[in-house]
């Protein structure tokens, strides 16, 4: 009895939570990048959906010779999200298929409105994959969507390859879904992340590129940092990347260095001075000498030490231009200060949070940038001719 | 559920066979006869007993100056010609023609100093006259005498001792059993020198009345299992014993089980390897497989030229076979549940080769996996099956049409050709689980398209519980991961050097652990 019982609970567990989705490949249509725009139209909003193509794409046995471009953009305006992929759904012949979705580009006039409807569609779709960058466009996110890339047949590869090494040269900041949302319902925090913009770049051509970071207050977009304070943006928010850095003026004429960060770390300390808030934010860097474009003497201990200091100093101008504009022009917390006052002190933390936004432009931020120079690359003086 | 069918299914048969076996036991003592003084009675029970049996071989004669009768009996072809010329029949008809008391001669006088055969044996019951007429050896009968001498001068037609046609090794002794057991018997021998080195023989099968043989050494082999085996061997009760495998089927522990609780070899190294482990052989007379018990799941992964091979590329290739089993078992069925429910978890990169390689195809991709999974198996069948000569066809129908065509043809999709085929390959890392997996993959397959990963999970699962709850003769299958032995271990996932493997395993036989005295790492003096 007991014997068949448990069979039956076995046998139960197996056929009741069954996942009957089976849908082939061949019948869903992966999207692989998702445009949210708002309409010109009262109220509603644009969707631009990027799906393959798959008979289009080349493989080793199949080489088409045309650059056709792969994939199929279309662009619907509905009411709401709800509609967005039902929409689509009534002219294509397959099913949508959300979870390879790398892209998510959203146009600056929606990200001013507030993208709460949004993010609570990603993050509620059951196929809706996580990792997902999220991107803030300059203009209409179905312009890029439907642009095309004269390197990668898929667009949206190119753009996914764009964010990827801006890891490399830590050149701007970009959130997915899951740390965008994050960032914007953990209470105090309101997120940024990174702008995408078409330039033209000569010959009729134009290129997709990363420029500056969109700044967020809660759910709607305050505005966004230029170059130099994306930069500092980057050592604030511990992106740990390759950046090169040009050091004109040295003292002597017609020297010019570059350097390069090999490793850098950022700890943001937060601290209570009379009772008042403070954070300290501790860069280390490792750097190691890129080009010298002169004839400085790099044997001599005095010399790498100047060198360090300059590096520090801009570092830290990065650092405060950006603190600058976030806290005191928009009063916004992109850095996640308060939740790391909270944490560390949870009982000051209530008296503080009522008026934190207000208080973010008199907070006492002490920046302190300690490089290290580890090598002077392969040479140690440059080459005489 | 299954179980208590098996349970059911064991009672009936134990109760069946218990009836079978008392009446066969009344049966041969009611007939156990002693022999007639007569000669006369005797030739005519012979015939009686062989009525319609042309090849029967009676010669009649006379011994002695006084002629006493005498006759031989033998079946034709069975029996050396030449040694009963000249060593039986000579030295009967033609040196004890001079012989003037007739008293004298009798069978135990002949069997001492007038016969110079060296296998004989005087033997008093017609059964057991017929037994040993019906193996091969040739009776002398005597008037006068209620026994009968049995002259064991067989000649066996028998193919020579060749390489395995099953078991192919670079490294390692090459030959292989044959068909006849004293042969096999005597390869076994050639290779453990030890008069501990135990063989019982058991007679099985109503009709055929073969010979079976139990090898085990005395002092290594457990006596419980050995008792068992006995006690098994005993309880079988059929008409025909034709191959061994008719022996495993009754011996089996899971006889519902697809994986083998005793394991079959054809080389005589292998067999005398199980041996010295501890384990019990049993050879039968006509098959050239012999069977070892226990067996345990990991013995499917152990290949002879393992321990002859060096231990660190025999522990790689292994974990080769593991990977392989796996593979086996899994690939078509991880295939379609991902393609199915999870494409999620495929790299874009692939999942678009996938896609492309999938468009336009006609067919859902379980249909195409269950077809192609078939398709593989008829071919390997044919493999085995085919004459010779329509080889190369079936090769070039099996390689062309299937691989190539059908994928030009847009039919399947070149990917699942990919899978299937390597799920065919690595079948033949791990021979003895082939079958096992021949019958779980395509379960295996469906659970995977009806529920995707979590299905296969289940089967996956469902497995190792099976696998853990099985026994072979009292040893857990699963041993020595479950339960866990760590001695086991040095020759389970790796295979350790041999200087390292110093007790013999500790799950087979508990008696006299240790292999040899003082077993060290070479190490020569510089």
């Amino acid at each position: 009895m007991k014997i068949k019982l448990t069979f039956i609970l076995i046998l139960t567990s197996v056929f009741l939570s069954g996942c009957w989705d089976l849908v082939e490949i061949k019948d869903r249509a992966i999207i692989t990048a998702f445009g949210i725009d708002k309409s010109d139209m009262d109220g509603k909003i644009t969707f631009t959906l990027q799906t393959i193509i798959p008979s289009r794409i080349s493989t080793p046995m199949k080489t088409s010779p045309e650059m056709k471009p792969s994939v199929r953009v279309v662009s619907k305006t509905t009411d709401s999200f709800a509609d967005a992929i039902r929409e689509y759904a009534k002219q294509a012949e397959r099913r949508t298929y959300l979870m390879q979705n790398r892209i998510i580009i959203i146009g600056e006039d929606m990200a001013k409105e507030g993208l709460t409807p949004a993010m609570d569609f990603f993050m509620r779709h059951p196929d809706s994959f996580q990792g997902a960058w999220v991107l803030i466009c300059k203009g209409k996110a179905s312009e890029i969507i439907k642009w095309n890339s004269e390197v990668e047949r898929i667009p949206a590869d190119f753009i996914e390859e764009l964010v990827k090494t801006r890891n490399f040269i830590c050149s701007s900041s970009v959130e997915n879904i899951h740390t965008f949302v994050n960032k914007l319902s953990t209470k105090p925090t309101s997120p940024a992340t990174a702008m995408i913009e078409l330039v033209d770049s000569g010959n009729n051509e134009t290129e997709a590129r990363l420029s500056g970071i969109a700044v967020f207050k809660k759910d709607k977009m305050a505005g966004m940092l230029d170059n130099l304070e994306t930069k500092g943006y980057t050592w604030i928010n511990n992106e740990r990347g390759r950046r090169l850095f040009e050091i004109g003026d040295i003292g002597k004429a017609n020297v010019k260095m570059t350097h390069e960060i090999e490793g850098s770390r950022t700890k943001i300390i937060p601290e209570l001075i009379n009772g008042k808030p403070a954070i300290l934010i501790k860069v280390n860097a490792t750097t190691k000498i890129y080009v010298q474009d002169g004839s400085l003497d790099l044997d001599s201990q005095d010399t790498l030490k100047k060198l360090e200091k300059m590096l520090e100093e801009e570092i830290k101008s990065q650092i405060e231009a950006c603190l600058n504009k976030a806290l005191k022009e928009y009063k916004t917390d992109i850095f996640g200060f308060g939740e790391k006052i909270h944490r560390k002190y949870p009982k000051e933390w209530k008296k503080f949070k009522v008026k934190w936004e207000d208080a973010l432009a008199d907070l006492k931020v002490i920046t302190d940038v300690n490089v290290k120079t580890k090598s002077t690359g392969m040479i140690i003086d440059t080459i005489k001719p | 559920m299954v179980k208590k069918i098996a349970r059911k299914i064991k009672l009936k048969k134990l109760i069946s066979e218990s009836k079978k076996n008392s009446d066969y036991e009344t049966e041969v003592s009611k007939n156990a006869n002693s022999l007639p003084e007569s000669i006369e009675d005797n030739f005519k029970i012979i015939q009686s007993t062989f009525e319609g049996s042309s090849d029967l071989n009676i010669r009649r004669f006379s011994i002695g100056a006084n002629k006493k009768k005498a006759f031989i009996v033998n079946i034709e072809g069975l029996y050396d010609k030449r040694i009963i010329n000249e060593n039986v029949l000579a030295p009967l008809m033609e040196d004890l023609i001079e012989k003037t008391s007739s008293e004298e001669i009798d069978i135990e006088y002949i069997k001492s100093y007038i016969l110079n055969a060296s296998s004989l044996a005087i033997i008093y019951t017609i059964e057991k006259v017929t037994d040993n007429i019906l193996d091969g050896s040739t009776i002398l009968f005597l008037d006068g005498e209620s026994s009968a001498l049995s002259i064991n001068a067989k000649s066996r037609k028998h193919r020579n001792i060749d390489t395995p046609m099953t078991e192919n090794k670079i490294r390692g002794p090459h030959e292989g059993f044959i068909e006849v057991l004293s042969t096999n018997i005597a390869l076994v021998r050639n290779i453990i020198k030890s008069p501990d080195l135990k063989v019982e023989t058991f007679k099985i099968g109503r009709q055929t009345r073969t010979n079976i043989c139990l090898l085990y050494i005395k002092s290594l082999a457990e006596d419980k299992v050995v008792e068992e085996v006995k006690k098994r061997l005993d309880s079988i009760d059929i008409d025909a014993i034709l191959e061994s495998g008719y022996i495993e089927e009754f011996i089996e522990d899971a006889p519902l089980s697809p994986f083998p609780t005793v394991g079959n070899t054809e080389t005589p190294d292998k067999f005398s390897a199980k041996i010295l482990e501890g384990r019990v052989g049993i050879l039968v007379d006509g098959s050239p497989m012999a069977l070892t018990v226990p067996y345990l799941f990991i013995e499917s992964f152990q290949g002879s030229e393992d321990y002859y091979a060096g231990a660190i590329v025999s522990s790689q290739l292994r974990l080769i076979r593991f990977m392989a089993f796996h593979i086996n078992l899994f690939l078509p069925a991880l295939y379609v549940a991902l393609h199915g429910f999870h494409p999620n978890i495929i790299p874009q990169k692939l999942l678009l080769t996938i896609q492309v390689t999938r468009e336009g195809l006609p067919l859902p991709v379980i249909v195409e996996a269950a077809g192609m999974i078939i398709i593989w198996e008829i071919l390997r069948e044919a493999g085995v099956r085919m004459p010779r000569p329509i080889g190369e066809a079936l090769s070039i129908v099996g390689a062309l049409i299937i691989g190539q065509v059908a994928v030009n043809a847009g039919l399947v999709s070149p990917l699942m050709i990919i899978v299937v085929s390597l799920t065919g390959i690595v079948s033949l890392l791990t021979p003895p689980l082939m079958d096992a997996a021949t019958v779980l993959r395509i379960p295996i397959l469906i659970f995977a398209s009806a529920f995707g990963l979590y299905g296969v999970i289940w089967c996956y699962f469902f497995m190792i519980i099976h696998l853990t709850s099985i026994r072979s003769f009292g040893m857990p299958y699963m041993s020595p991961a479950m339960p866990f032995n760590l001695s086991g271990m040095k020759d389970y996932i790796v295979r350790l050097f041999w200087w390292l493997m110093k007790t013999r395993p500790r799950y087979i036989g508990r008696k006299e652990l240790q292999r040899a005295e003082d077993i060290r790492m070479p190490s020569p003096k510089k």
